[in-house]
């Protein structure tokens, strides 16, 4: 071990100043995430958008990780006959080992050392430092193994350049030839299918990287790593036109996320008086941004009642599913929204204003939406069927609403949610104040939608959250504001939000030219921060039996 | 036993036969000299043995071990410089004795110290600023201060300006003093191994023409000079006979297979009255002599 330390040790004096400049790099992309975080505000649009651009630069320099990691290996090269190595007493079993450990330190333990004190920052938990880590050694491990495969068959630097541009060239080359066979040739793949393929693609490029890299270490025969990589890539071609299987990837990831989130809404929770009523359902043909093998978007209203005056509910992350009458079933993720708010403004408005309670307050109509594959929108349409919602709410109630200084003040954080007003100015009849938010958002967030969001990140379901508003106590009014600008930019896992909300302190204005009145309003209005607090959270089943389409008007 | 030894060792690049069925002995304690022109094969035997290159065929034992399988231990106790490897430029000489030291279980710092002073190497200039010359001695101290049983040089003197070279040869030359070694060296520069060798094997074409002990070779080869007093047909010459002419009374060869007493008889039966002048010659006049010989003659005939 020692002398396999002392080999690592080697290599990162030899490499210190473009490791230094790497570093450099993540730091400065840190620092532009610090920059956008504790700005005061007064800067325009222009400079948000600048800072954002350039963190994405930074970051995706970042990714020249490959060309170090190559450089880590070519520091011993493993073609040829003339390395120093090779007549030393390092056997390729060492060498291997140490250049395993080398980037190891360089590309998963440097990076979190340096981007731990960000996301400690930031308020980071366990859970969210965790998958925080992963994405990062993740996309470096993809940046790395790229680098490593022509790194280990290549002597020198030009020469991995060199083969590592014709390997990109090569790879989208390979996938239009393999898309435009599958489109032409073999049009009836199932998704299923098509997600088997691409994982195993995926990990064919991972062993057959591996087993070049470990047999070029081990034997330095490259007349031998040529062909094997060959035979890897041969072998990914014949997979991704010919495997016929399906391993129901995303159902067996969509079954794991429903598990995980049973674990967190217990149905037991239910608060006790409280009802789900089914209304209607719709159906909208070509959603937009809808999905391609689900077109269709299935609309169901429901009413709930039984809420009590001094609480909210939050919708949190739904799932569906349709029961044939030929016993098969269709089942996906929903997405609830409430139609008159989310209940939060009534409450809020209760708390600062002391609104006396109607009976509306107590009952929300709320909607569902799934989207559904076409054939599900055609049986929908054909004949009645069983449909089941499974609901999540959190149960908010408020626990303060204080008024807040109209100036920029400190960052409010609540686990790994961050907010802070940085700017407040008066504009026209209206009060604009300048928010910077943060939490975490894993890169699988991206990748894999909403179920892997409450999966990787707790902090999706606050236990307390804050709302603004604009008080008026004169005339009886308070305001949650319009979204005037906004802008959202991602720096190492962290989610910013720079967003201006318009104000207004008088129900009078509002047109093209502004109100003397709304104007004067301002300045006996004060800005309050509600801060709510999670009572309980539970979930609901729904089930609507005959399930029947409500026919579209004309 | 012997220290390397090879039996009908082949190594093929693509259809070129780079060496061919090369079998040999290198002694314990000797001073071993491949040589022959360029592209003969000598860096590829060298290579096979070191296990840089696969052989195609046959079989290498370096320190008893089959080269396919030298090992750490193995490598520990050989000591390998070459013209064309690549040492680590970025490093100052100190770095480069540093990263080399704990890899050697027999390294002597004592020994590390004197040949600093030997060599007169700055210790804290980057390697890629060290002349060729300082950089093979570089190479040579980082080389001979674990005291390999076995020291392999490839072409060393090579690329070398006469005064470094005399120097680089006194290093050896001093430094295996110090200690009980080995030493297989490459190299068509002849008269540097004239100094070096006790033996000597010359590849032709990836063919062994011949291996014997320096001594034994300079002492084979003479150049003849008879002056005739008669006329003498000389259609037939003996085998060993290499370069004969003969001008008007005067008779010239060289003889590659003197032995004294022979020679003698065989100049009185073919030449009864003449006048028998004989001289030894240099390694680079055999060298010469065999070269040309080579052209004239079927391969692998010469010797």
């Amino acid at each position: 071990m020692n002398l396999t330390w002392h080999i690592v040790k080697k290599d990162l004096r030899a490499l210190k100043w473009p490791l230094l400049i790497w570093v450099l790099l993540i730091v400065a992309k840190l620092v532009t995430g610090v920059m956008l975080l504790s700005a005061d505000g007064t800067e325009d649009p222009e400079w948000f958008r600048r800072l954002d651009a350039l963190s994405k630069i930074l970051a995706g320099l970042e990714c020249v990780s490959f060309v170090l990691a190559a450089a880590l290996i070519q520091e011993d090269l493993l073609v040829g006959t003339s390395a120093f190595w090779v007549t030393r007493p390092i056997s390729g079993a060492r060498l291997l080992r140490a250049k395993l450990l080398g980037l190891v330190l360089i590309f998963g333990l440097l990076p979190l050392l340096i981007t731990l004190p960000w996301w400690l920052w930031c308020g980071f938990g366990w859970r969210d430092l965790a998958w925080a880590s992963m994405e990062t050694i993740i996309l470096h491990a993809i940046c790395v193994l790229v680098g490593l495969l022509w790194a280990v068959v290549t002597d020198g630097f030009a020469r991995f350049l060199m083969w590592t541009l014709v390997m990109f060239v090569a790879i989208l080359t390979i996938a239009a030839v393999v898309g435009f066979h599958l489109s032409k040739l073999n049009p009836r793949v199932p998704d299923g299918v098509i997600l088997s393929r691409i994982w195993l693609v995926i990990g064919l490029a991972v062993v057959g990287i591996a087993t070049v890299v470990i047999h070029q270490f081990l034997t330095r025969r490259t007349w031998r790593s040529i062909p094997l990589i060959g035979a890897f890539v041969g072998l990914m071609i014949m997979v991704a036109l010919w495997w016929p299987w399906n391993w129901n990837l995303a159902a067996k990831w969509d079954s794991y996320l429903q598990a995980q989130v049973e674990e967190r809404w217990p149905t037991s929770a239910r608060p006790a008086g409280m009802g789900f009523t089914f209304k209607d359902a719709t159906l909208l043909p070509h959603a937009p941004g809808a999905r391609g093998d689900r077109p269709f978007q299935l609309r169901v209203n429901y009413r709930v009642a039984g809420l009590l005056e001094s609480q909210a509910l939050v919708p949190m992350v739904a799932n569906y599913t349709i029961l044939w009458p030929d016993g098969s079933n269709d089942a996906s993720w929903s997405w609830v929204r409430t139609e008159a708010g989310d209940g939060l403004s009534g409450l809020m408005e209760k708390k600062v204003l002391g609104v006396t309670s109607t009976a509306a307050d107590t009952t929300i109509d709320s909607r569902a939406m799934q989207a559904i594959p076409a054939t599900a929108a055609v049986r929908l349409q054909a004949g009645p069927a069983v449909y089941s919602l499974k609901l999540r709410y959190a149960l908010m109630e408020i626990s303060s609403a204080a008024s807040v200084p109209q100036q920029s003040g400190p960052r409010m954080l609540s686990s790994a949610r961050g907010e802070r007003i940085t700017h407040v100015d008066k504009e026209g009849e209206q009060l604009m104040v300048t928010m910077v938010r943060h939490h975490p958002v894993p890169a699988i967030d991206f990748l894999m939608g909403v179920g892997s969001y409450i999966i990787g990140a707790s902090h999706a379901l606050p236990g307390q959250f804050f709302q603004y508003l604009l008080v008026n106590k004169a005339q009886n009014y308070s305001d949650r504001g319009r979204t005037v600008w906004e802008h959202r930019t991602r720096v190492a896992a962290v989610e910013i939000a720079w967003q201006t909300t318009g104000y207004r302190a008088s129900k009078k204005g509002g047109g093209p030219r502004p109100v003397l009145e709304a104007i004067n309003a301002l300045k006996e209005a004060e800005l309050v921060r509600v801060t709510f607090q999670e009572k309980a959270r539970f979930a609901y089943g729904l089930t609507v039996d005959p399930f029947v389409i409500t026919p579209a008007g004309p | 036993m012997n220290i390397i030894e090879t039996t009908q060792l082949s190594r093929r690049y693509w259809r070129t036969e780079a060496l061919r069925d090369l079998t040999l002995a290198v002694p314990p304690g000797s001073v071993f000299a491949l040589m022959g022109a360029n592209g003969a094969g000598k860096t590829t035997a060298i290579k096979v043995l070191m296990n840089l290159l696969p052989p195609t065929s046959g079989e290498a034992r370096v320190l008893g071990v089959d080269s396919r399988c030298l090992g750490e231990r193995e490598r520990a106790q050989i000591g390998y410089i070459s013209e064309n490897q690549k040492l680590p430029l970025w490093m100052t000489v100190r770095q480069l004795l540093d990263y080399c030291r704990p890899f050697y279980p027999t390294w002597d710092p004592a020994l590390e110290n004197v040949l600093l002073r030997q060599f007169d190497l700055p210790v804290a200039r980057k390697l890629r600023h060290l002349s060729r010359g300082m950089l093979m001695k570089a190479a040579l101290l980082s080389t001979l201060a674990y005291r390999p049983k076995l020291l392999v040089l490839d072409e060393p003197f090579s690329g070398l300006d006469p005064l470094t070279r005399d120097d680089f040869v006194r290093g050896i030359l001093e430094a295996s003093e110090l200690g009980d070694w080995t030493v297989l060296l490459s190299s068509h520069d002849i008269e540097e191994v004239e100094r070096l060798a006790d033996h000597i094997a010359l590849l032709e074409a990836g063919r062994l023409c011949f291996s014997e002990t320096t001594e034994t070779l300079l002492g084979r080869f003479r150049r003849m000079e008879v002056t005739l007093t008669g006329p003498v047909r000389l259609d037939s010459p003996p085998a060993g006979w290499m370069e004969v002419e003969q001008q008007g009374g005067l008779v010239r060869y060289i003889d590659s297979r003197y032995e004294r007493a022979a020679a003698e008889r065989e100049s009185r039966e073919r030449f009864p009255a003449a006048a028998v002048a004989v001289q030894p010659m240099t390694l680079r006049e055999i060298f010469v002599a065999l070269a040309r010989a080579n052209r004239t003659q079927p391969k692998g005939a010469v010797a």
